[in-house]
């Protein structure tokens, strides 16, 4: 993808897109980066705040993000889309983040949640419950039922995103949504996977988006 | 026994393919241990669907030598996100020549339709998507409303009556009709389109004293606008089980990722939050293509 947003076009005032403020930006506009961090940081501290559970590691977590991709936008190649590169490096933020947390028990003083759903079936599920569940989910799940099913992105991106085949994006979605549900039933969360990384867990080396 | 965790994802969510379907059915005849996991993927998903999206803090803009954006909300700032501007519609692949792809079949409805500011339209300039000609004269004729009654207390009594309604003068809608079957959206493009939706729907609840009257979404094509509005209501209901309970603010007939889809925006609420749901169905076989949740 060549970039998202609008394109110069006809209209000269038309907002440019995210390949263009990155392009800007290497030609020393820094202030198109200050754009391209107001058009995306709702959306990064969204994924980081479902990630991580807590909105002070959220904000650490986007902080982080965006510093990094600051620090690498010279090298960022634009054979993918802004978005893509972006939300990897959000993602590893908050595997980061979690790594080196030690095991907690279910964050307290999280963001008041709205009040409870009912979905079309007509159960009611308290947000603030699948907040404190997801927490509890292992890892490897989390970051694809945060891109998956809370931002809504289709397969195929969130396979570029984690650098990870779609088929391992359909099979973790898959086994996170049922441990997601069996903790929201009050069943134990599932074992721990064993310290080494799951495969496809992105590394920090990839913080730098140096893979296609 | 090999179970189909990769198609059990799809399956789950509405994307999976009539035969990938038919696969999992058959798995599921003679597995009950996939039978309770789809049950339970199925609730868990509809959970993650119900989170809504939160307030970000104010970010440090400070490392990044920008002292003349802080804060992040100044006014320019928001212009610069969302005022005047044309959006690109087409997807952005390099293959595709120009701003819009040009799909061979002409038979696809492409027009879109939105439901109308009240209080008239906001910006002079057409945002999304583009106005023809045509659009503008039709928008001076008489135009038929769809009103699709709306129980948003959790209820099943949602019919949908059409009704002709002439509008007063002097009250042209916003309806903007994009012809051609030259929509096309990417995954990008689509997130960015839930993204303005959403702030369009937030800015007219800002200019009005109380919530617009459920239902009344006006078509400048008043055919073509109907069939948009009734077959997108139709597959988004059968691939989510979702227009029966939301108010649909925004249809349209275009391309997703290649695929020619039904684009609909819904606006529902529980208790005190409301929400945009935009969802992408495929005309072929009312499969999820997309699904976006953004909280108003």
């Amino acid at each position: 993808m060549t970039g998202q947003g609008p394109p110069s076009g006809d209209n000269s005032r038309a907002e440019p897109t995210d390949a263009q403020l990155v392009e800007k930006f290497r030609g020393g506009d820094q202030a198109a980066f200050g754009t391209l961090m107001s058009r995306h940081e709702r959306r990064v501290y969204n994924i980081a705040y479902r990630m991580l559970g807590r909105p002070e590691d959220a904000r650490d977590a986007a902080q982080d993000a965006f510093l990094s991709c600051f620090r690498h936008l010279g090298s960022f190649r634009g054979d993918a889309a802004f978005t893509t590169w972006l939300h990897r490096i959000t993602v590893n933020a908050c595997y980061d983040a979690l790594r080196k947390r030690p095991p907690e028990p279910a964050p307290i003083d999280e963001i008041p949640e709205p009040a409870p759903v009912r979905d079309h079936a007509d159960r009611a599920v308290a947000s603030v419950d699948v907040h404190r569940a997801l927490a509890l989910v292992p890892m490897e799940f989390r970051g694809v039922l945060v891109l998956c099913d809370i931002q809504g992105l289709p397969y195929d991106e969130v396979a570029l995103t984690l650098q990870i085949p779609v088929g391992t994006v359909k099979s973790r979605l898959h086994r996170g949504r049922v441990a997601l549900a069996r903790i929201l039933l009050g069943e134990p969360p599932p074992p721990a996977e064993p310290s080494k990384p799951a495969a496809g867990d992105p590394g920090t080396e990839a913080a730098t988006g140096s893979r296609p | 026994m090999n179970h189909p965790h990769e198609m059990l994802a799809a399956y789950v969510d509405g994307t999976a393919t009539m035969p990938e379907r038919a696969e999992v059915e058959a798995h599921l005849t003679f597995c009950p241990a996939c039978q309770e996991e789809i049950r339970l993927a199925r609730s868990a998903l509809v959970s993650l669907r119900a989170l809504s999206e939160v307030e970000a803090p104010e970010l440090d803009r400070t490392a990044f030598g920008l002292p003349g954006l802080a804060p992040s909300r100044s006014e320019e700032a928001a212009q610069a996100i969302w005022g005047n501007r044309e959006l690109e519609p087409a997807g952005a692949e390099k293959a595709r020549a120009g701003r819009f792809v040009e799909a061979p079949d002409v038979d696809f409805p492409s027009s879109s339709v939105r439901r109308p500011a009240p209080s008239g339209p906001r910006r002079s300039t057409p945002r999304w998507p583009v106005r023809t000609a045509q659009a503008a004269l039709a928008a001076a004729a008489i135009l038929v409303g769809v009103v699709i009654v709306v129980n948003l207390g959790g209820g099943h009594d949602a019919t949908t009556t059409a009704a002709a309604t002439p509008k007063a003068p002097g009250t042209a809608p916003r309806a903007e009709t994009a012809f051609g079957a030259s929509q096309a959206y990417s995954a990008a493009t689509f997130t960015r389109l839930a993204e303005d939706l959403a702030q369009e729907v937030k800015d007219q609840a800002r200019e009005l004293p109380s919530s617009p009257a459920p239902g009344a979404l006006a078509s400048a094509n008043s055919t073509a606008g109907d069939n948009v509005i009734s077959q997108t209501s139709a597959c988004v209901r059968q691939a989510t089980g979702l227009s029966a309970s939301a108010t649909l603010y925004y249809a349209q007939g275009a391309r997703y990722e290649g695929t020619k889809a039904y684009i609909g925006a819904f606006v529902g609420s529980s208790g005190q939050q409301r929400s945009l749901i935009v969802v992408a169905v495929s005309v072929d076989g009312c499969r999820t293509l997309r699904y976006i949740r953004l909280a108003l």
